[in-house]
């Protein structure tokens, strides 16, 4: 058989045993298992364990536990509720009112929680209620909502960028940095396009019921000090290379563990619950990053990316039109499977074409890391619309409806980001020490 | 046996919690180390042997509370017999992969204590002792399976589907 020939038989593998429901992480070592069967003589069942235990003990991977677990103790805390409560009379005066709580809370929120899933819960654990009980319109509440949950994953510290980074072999550390400066470009995108849409509707955004001095909102303020504290020990240890990501995680759950302690809001229960869910998360991510430790060695043996690479080359595709191929292709997978393992899968067989057309992969972590970004808020598969069907009892295409201006606002900072690539790379190239 | 069988799973699945509340001392010990100026020696090379514990250990209670992932989307529109019989077969074929994966994951541990493996650090641990977490993690993971491989062919629900069944009715709830 030929590289062709293994190429569809391999396709058609995957798409088999995941449309059959088989778990993303065994699908993964399956055809990972395949093409070495197909490709060599080398006694596979040895190598995969010796693969998957290089991969696995490591080193790097320690941050991601510690991070879901420092969103587990946070979502359990009374942070959501201080974060209302601080941010309100300070954004009631915009247009759009209280709908900014919902991209700026998330902005903060993502600044200490890693996933967009549980960006979106926390937030939108307070802001929901609130508003429906405000009258504010709903598609919009909702819609922002997903919207902005998904810069969990963007601004750091970010699980799917430790997963990348893992996975195609980066600093971790400059990739949290590179999401910075995006990640306030999509908050000024989502803040800008509610102020617009509130000029044009003026009578769907309820009047203000906040009445208060400056000195009144500047003490509600009080409430954020340690949100904001939290954020500068994680994210200031990186960038002032003091701590490896690893260790400004643990500050973090350290951090995290006073902040419930002191709010009365940790007791052995929520502190055992707040173990065990980190403990299953992680679990999760990592068979499947596993899988794809295993798949991407296997690919190595059957050169199916080398050749894939030399054949995007040789098609004089430009850089420009190969983003936005890929792009195209993020989004169509993006329905369909999640965004861990569309990184992991991007890792094991596309990272070789990027190379080839001379793509930064520091540049590239953040533009999937958009791409995955969109997928969260895309129907039928998206984890924020599964969050935010839960909270609203909207279906998932409703949600997906009401979100789609903010997808939209999303492929606008994919252009924005290929035309500025300076907006990715900046700031890691000022980070001090520690790559 | 019922008995048996759940405590191993919760019982690994609390050993896994453990070795991640683990990571996280062992790294604060390593940043006290560096403001107080001792040396955590190889504690890189500990917390990512507890990685490796944490993530495997954990596989088969993570499994029962269907939190790992899988594209549902078709299978969730079979009901029925059809949808049992995909439900075997999907499990059939998985616990096949993980018996394979566990059998050569034990092979390893084997032959590092042969040829007494040691770690590449400043402190050399015997590799087949972090290794074994692998093995076991895995071995327990395939047990799961094939647990459910047995509820199936008897006409049962299988754990990850109750499990889902019962989150379900906990979030009607709360709305």
């Amino acid at each position: 058989m030929g590289t062709l020939g293994v190429t569809f038989f391999l396709l058609t593998l995957l798409a088999l045993l995941l449309a059959g429901g088989v778990w993303i992480a065994l699908v993964l070592l399956a055809m990972g298992w395949a093409a070495m069967e197909l490709f060599t003589s080398t006694p596979v069942g040895k190598l995969m364990a010796t693969t998957v235990w290089g991969s696995s003990a490591s080193w790097a991977l320690t941050a991601l536990p510690l991070f879901i677990w420092m969103g587990e103790i946070l979502f359990r805390s009374r942070i959501s509720e201080d974060m209302f409560k601080g941010l309100a009379p300070w954004l009631s005066a915009l247009p759009g009112r209280l709908m900014h709580c919902n991209v700026i809370g998330c902005g903060i929120f993502a600044a200490i929680s890693g996933s967009s899933a549980a960006t979106a819960a926390t937030i939108g654990k307070m802001t929901v209620p609130e508003l429906t009980k405000r009258g504010y319109y709903e598609p919009m509440v909702i819609g922002s909502l997903a919207g902005a949950g998904t810069l969990g994953l963007l601004i750091p510290p970010s699980i799917i960028m430790i997963v990348y980074g893992v996975a195609a072999n980066v600093s971790i550390a400059r990739l949290f940095i590179a999401g910075v400066l995006p990640g306030i470009l999509l908050m000024s995108l989502f803040s800008g396009y509610i102020i617009v849409w509130a000029l044009l509707n003026p009578d769907k955004t309820p009047a203000s019921d906040i009445h208060m001095s400056f000195a009144q909102k500047l003490y509600a303020s009080r409430l954020l000090i340690p949100t904001v504290l939290l954020i500068a020990a994680v994210i200031g240890s990186i960038y002032t290379g003091i701590a490896t990501p690893t260790e400004a995680a643990v500050l973090g759950v350290v951090g995290s563990l006073l902040l419930s302690l002191v709010s009365g809001s940790l007791d052995w229960k929520t502190f055992s619950e707040s173990v065990m869910g980190a403990m299953r998360t992680s679990c999760m991510i990592a068979f499947i990053l596993t899988g794809a430790a295993f798949l991407t060695t296997a690919m190595g043996f059957t050169g199916i990316p080398k050749s894939m690479a030399a054949w995007i080359t040789g098609q004089d595709l430009s850089p420009t039109m190969l983003i936005a191929v890929l792009t195209l292709l993020f989004i169509v997978l993006g329905c369909f499977i999640d965004g861990i393992s569309m990184v992991v899968l991007t890792a094991a067989v596309i990272l070789p074409t990027v190379e080839a057309a001379h793509i930064d992969l520091l540049w590239f972590g953040v533009f999937i890391v958009l791409v995955v970004e969109m997928a969260q808020i895309t129907p039928p598969v998206g984890f924020n619309l599964y969050v935010l069907q839960g909270m609203t009892g909207k279906d998932i295409f409703s949600v997906g409806k009401y979100a789609l201006p903010f997808f939209l606002l999303m492929v606008a900072a994919v252009s924005i980001i290929w035309i500025f690539p300076e907006m990715v790379t900046y700031l890691p190239q000022r980070m001090l020490g520690r790559g | 046996m019922r008995k048996f069988l759940d405590g191993l799973y919760t019982g690994s699945g609390v050993l896994a919690g453990i070795f991640l509340v683990l990571i996280a001392g062992l790294s604060l010990a390593q940043i006290s180390g560096r403001l107080l100026g001792f040396d955590a020696y190889s504690f890189d090379d500990f917390a990512g042997f507890c990685m490796a514990a944490s993530s495997f250990l954990g596989l088969a209670h993570t499994y029962r509370r269907n939190e790992h992932i899988r594209v549902a989307m078709l299978v969730d529109r079979l009901s029925g017999g059809k949808r049992l019989v995909l439900e075997a077969l999907c499990l059939a074929a998985s616990s096949f992969l993980v018996g394979y994966f566990a059998w050569y994951a034990t092979d390893m541990v084997l032959t590092s204590y042969q040829i007494n493996d040691v770690s590449q650090g400043l402190v050399a641990v015997p590799l087949w002792l972090p290794q074994s977490g692998m093995a076991l993690g895995l071995t327990i993971m395939t047990l799961a399976l094939l647990d459910d491989v047995v509820v199936v062919l008897r006409r049962g629900t299988p754990s990850y589907l109750a499990a889902e069944r019962s989150k379900k009715i906990a979030m009607s709830e709360n709305i």
